[in-house]
């Protein structure tokens, strides 16, 4: 069947653009392409959310296009705004002319003085773009559901200037921490991904795959040790970002394994909080005890 | 004779077992399926439960919960081929009713306890119940009514704070350019009223941990319908239970009677009555949810009598962990009313520097009074 080449394509498309996928993943984005539903990516810090929809775009060979939700983020922020400035000025420039009111206001609120922001762009561009509503969580729920409308009629009204229609339909990635539950409405609307902290194996591939200088031996030991350091009771748990830094810079440094002595001093650049990098210390030896283990079964 | 049923049979009855499990699979999932398996080949097992779970899981709790779910659903569809059906429908009635039965009592003892009867008589909010025989799921009137009222004290009391998002108007502020360009330009351009940002109030969170332990037997008249005036009042509320472990409860709690989130209540949480660690039950609050569900507009509301038989480390780690991510961390002790109280209790000590406020609470009076 040509559908079961589908999902063997999108994994090796990931892989050449670097990215470690693995059976769920490939199957969410061939479905949500199929399905033309957005897909919503929820998961931890740092185990790749945000950059499944860089790759994705670049699989696409299409533009992606990338809307970050903050607190307080509004419908015109992310839409259009007006360029309050240029139209004051516009506005000073008309105080002497005759023009009625009417006139006056069509040129003010033209297309000359709209700004398009993320959604709009996303909504006029000549190829299907991939459009990222990254952290979309830290948006409120008056926002989340003007986005929720958006996804479903694909035409936004602008008040002065009226109703815009796609052109084309972005490819809609969605991603979130949990930092507020999402509607259920939003949920139904999308397909769902959920990435948790990579296995061994998974975190061994991406290591080699983003650190190619590393020895082999060094990248077992890393990830091993990163994942019983998650299993230890952290302020803030890290995530793949974390190891791959450490990688690269004892990489960087021609380490090619782990010593006590070794952790110890370059630590600092997996812990950022400061409680979790004294306990951890203190309880290295410990540590290592399992690292060794858990090499020894894998 | 087995009967085989086709995919899309398969697929139908699927979803309506996740229905029953508390999924929201409706038609258009059902569509989505069938046109999801159209553009695989599910011959293979894996990509078949793939498919499934990727159109039909819409959260993390779902997601954990899939796997067994299917894996259950192919292990009672074996059972019933395997048996002549009117048998396998008896047996499941069975087996149903022996399941439940045991954790409502459970459930019911706790509520009940057994207490000396005077300071039972302190702890019910109405002590004209009869001790016992007090029908916990009729949710009196005028109960209801204080509590709604009480709810209400508290939402005023909490919103009163000013947030970032801005309402446009004429008073003093910081200047707003959006009215301000679209009102003035219909006086000729001259920039006649100017127009000002001020903040919005702010929207309310709550998370609610009570102790369910044994200890807190005397009370659970009082915490349950605390728990369910909360979840059903509007306000964006999450709410936990605890003794040995912890259990999200809000979604049992969202009910139309208190009835019926008592029914889940019990069918869902086993651990009624049981020992108290509640130090390890609040990390796991922390470790699990503490991310997603905390932050510096979120009030936290912990409802125990601190009696713990866990570790006070623990217990002052999650503490701080759970203060340094909300806006208020409020402890809601049933002990604390009594004259003679002192939180020597060791888990309320470690927990001690990281609260906002320590108040007694054993009925809604209590309530009332610290609002
Ligand atoms: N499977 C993977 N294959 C290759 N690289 C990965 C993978 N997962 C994560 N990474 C790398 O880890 C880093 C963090 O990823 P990303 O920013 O996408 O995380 P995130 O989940 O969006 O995090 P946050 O929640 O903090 O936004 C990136 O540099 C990314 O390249
Ligand atoms: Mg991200």
């Amino acid at each position: 069947m040509q559908h079961k080449k589908a999902l063997a394509e999108i994994n090796a498309a990931l892989l050449e653009q670097g990215y470690i996928s693995d059976a769920s993943i490939a199957m969410a984005i061939h479905l949500s392409r199929a399905l033309k539903k957005p897909l919503l990516i929820e998961g931890p810090a740092g185990v790749g959310k945000t950059e499944i929809a860089k790759v994705m775009a670049k699989v696409m060979t299409t533009q992606l296009i990338r809307l970050q939700c903050y607190e307080g983020i509004d419908a015109p922020q992310a839409l259009y705004e007006w360029n309050y400035q240029h139209q004051l000025l516009h506005l000073k420039m008309l105080e002497n002319e005759s023009a009625s009111i009417e006139q006056k206001e069509q040129q003010l609120f033209s297309e000359k003085f709209l700004q398009k922001r993320p959604l709009l762009e996303a909504l006029q561009t000549a190829q299907p773009s991939v459009l990222l509503i990254d952290e979309i969580d830290r948006a409120d729920e008056e926002f989340e559901s003007f986005l929720l409308e958006m996804l479903s009629d694909w035409q936004i009204t602008i008040p002065e200037i009226g109703t815009i229609e796609a052109t084309s339909i972005p490819q809609v990635i969605l991603t979130s921490n949990r930092v507020r539950e999402l509607s259920e409405a939003l949920r139904r609307r999308c397909l769902y991904l959920y990435i948790d902290y990579p296995t061994f194996d998974k975190e061994v591939d991406i290591v080699t795959q983003k650190v190619p200088e590393i020895n082999e031996f060094l990248a077992r030991e890393i990830s091993a040790f990163m994942q019983e350091l998650r299993k230890m009771r952290l302020e803030k748990v890290p995530g793949v970002a974390e190891t791959l830094d450490w990688a690269t810079a004892l990489a960087e440094m021609h380490f090619d394994h782990l010593d006590k002595s070794l952790v110890e001093s370059t630590l600092g650049v997996v812990l950022k909080d400061w409680d979790d990098l004294r306990n951890t210390q203190d309880s290295l030896s410990e540590l290592f005890e399992k690292v060794k283990v858990k090499l020894r079964v894998e | 004779m087995k009967r085989k049923l086709s995919i899309d049979q398969h697929v139908i009855q699927f979803c309506r077992f996740l229905r029953e499990n508390g999924f929201a699979v409706g038609p258009t999932e059902e569509v989505d399926v069938l046109n999801a398996l159209a553009t695989i080949d599910w011959s293979q097992s894996q990509y078949f439960k793939e498919v499934l779970r990727t159109v039909l899981v819409k959260n993390i709790s779902q997601y954990h919960l899939f796997d067994e779910l299917y894996t259950k659903y192919w292990r009672e569809l074996k059972r019933a081929e395997d048996s002549k059906l009117k048998d396998s429908q008896e047996r499941d009635k069975q087996s149903k009713a022996k399941q439940q039965a045991p954790s409502i009592e459970v459930i019911k003892n706790w509520l009940h306890g057994n207490p000396q009867d005077e300071i039972k008589e302190v702890a019910q909010y109405s002590p004209g119940v009869a001790k016992g025989k007090a029908d916990l799921s009729a949710f009196a009137e005028e109960e209801s009514r204080e509590w709604s009222s009480v709810v209400r004290m508290l939402k005023k009391q909490l919103e009163n704070q000013p947030n970032r998002r801005s309402i446009h108007n004429k008073k003093p502020g910081k200047i707003s350019l959006r009215p301000l360009v679209r009102h003035n330009m219909r006086k000729g351009g001259e920039l006649l009223d100017l127009y000002f940002k001020h903040p919005k109030k702010q929207k309310l969170k709550l998370v609610l941990l009570c102790d369910v332990s044994k200890s807190m037997d005397l009370y659970a008249r009082f915490i349950i319908q605390m728990m369910y005036a909360f979840q059903n009042s509007g306000l964006q509320i999450e709410t936990f239970v605890f003794s040995t472990s912890l259990y999200r409860a809000t979604r049992l709690l969202k009910s139309h009677s208190l009835k019926k989130a008592l029914n889940a209540l019990s069918d869902h949480i086993e651990e009624w009555g049981s020992g108290t660690r509640i130090g390890d039950c609040l990390w796991e609050f922390v470790d699990r949810y503490g991310r997603s569900l905390l932050d510096r507009k979120t009030y936290v509301f912990i409802m125990s009598d601190g009696w713990d038989n866990g570790n006070a480390e623990v217990m002052e780690k999650a503490m701080k962990k759970i203060k340094g991510n909300s806006k208020k961390v409020i402890w809601l002790n049933p002990l604390a009313s009594s004259a003679n109280f002192a939180p020597e209790v060791q888990g309320l000590q470690a927990a001690l520097p990281y609260i906002d406020a320590l108040l007694p609470a054993t009925n809604i009076k209590d309530l009332k009074y610290i609002l």
